[in-house]
């Protein structure tokens, strides 16, 4: 940490200064002269740093020019002003709370918890009539035996 | 090929300007900020870009001071000539601060 005082040099041997806070609001000028190893010195580098009130906060992140091509991983936090003309690819993670009017075309993948409250859903491939019980293993039906044993229990007259 | 004069506007409807240094003119040692502006073909002018070239002493080494442009009052700050060099080889071994004053512009 270094306090300076106005057009008195300070030498160092290493190559950064702290500047003690205390300097007034407005602008100061500052000048750095270095030395090599022969005793050479260099002309005088000068720099202004204005000291103010407030300091905006640095621009931070790279500055948007085109249209974002790639996914949006984290949440968009500012409203969205303009139109929104471009497709959008991505999965839609807020839950629909009002009704669905359009064609669904793809499939549903998460559980429905509410009821359904639009038009029956019609099956294109079953026609309609009643429901016919359907066994998933139906069982084996087997044919009359004719062997030795069947005749077992009736006697010759 | 354009001979700038410091303080003095260029103007070209190309993207790329040489600049010519005069042997009689050279640029002086240490840094030089070049300023640029474009139009477009409504008149609308951009905001000033601009950077800073380091013009090297062939015969000295070439002092480079770095610090912010603008500070919080109250605050401490660094000031570097970590950018510092000596073209001739050499190195720099001592570093010579100067708190000039108020800056009158």
């Amino acid at each position: 940490m270094v306090a300076f005082v106005a057009g008195k040099p300070l030498t160092t041997d290493t190559p950064v200064v702290v500047v003690d806070a205390g300097l007034p609001v407005g602008r100061h000028r500052f000048q750095l002269v270095v030395v090599n190893a022969a005793g050479t010195a260099s002309k005088p580098s000068e720099i202004v740093v204005q000291v103010q009130r407030f300091v905006p906060p640095p621009v931070v992140g790279p500055i948007v020019t085109g249209p974002i091509t790639g996914p949006i991983t984290g949440p968009i936090t500012a409203p969205v002003t303009g139109p929104l003309t471009g497709p959008f690819i991505g999965p839609i993670t807020e839950p629909v709370t009002g009704p669905i009017t359009g064609p669904i075309t793809g499939p549903i993948t998460a559980p429905t918890t509410g009821p359904i409250v639009g038009p029956p859903v019609v099956d294109p491939i079953r026609p309609p009539g009643p429901l016919q019980p359907v066994f998933p293993n139906p069982p084996t039906v087997l044919a009359p035996n004719r062997g030795p044993t069947a005749r077992r229990g009736r006697r010759n007259p | 090929m354009a001979e700038f004069v410091m303080g003095t506007d260029i103007s070209t409807d190309t993207p790329v300007i040489e600049v010519t240094i005069s042997p009689n003119k050279p640029l002086p040692v240490g840094r030089q900020t070049f300023r640029l502006i474009v139009v477009d073909d409504s008149g609308n002018q951009s905001r000033a870009d601009q950077i800073v070239v380091l013009v090297a002493d062939q015969e000295a080494p070439t002092a480079v001071l770095s610090g912010p442009q603008v500070v919080g009052s109250g605050k401490s700050f660094n000031l570097s000539g970590e950018k510092s060099f000596d073209v001739g080889g050499g190195k720099v071994v001592k570093y010579i601060w100067t708190y000039v004053g108020p800056a009158i512009t």
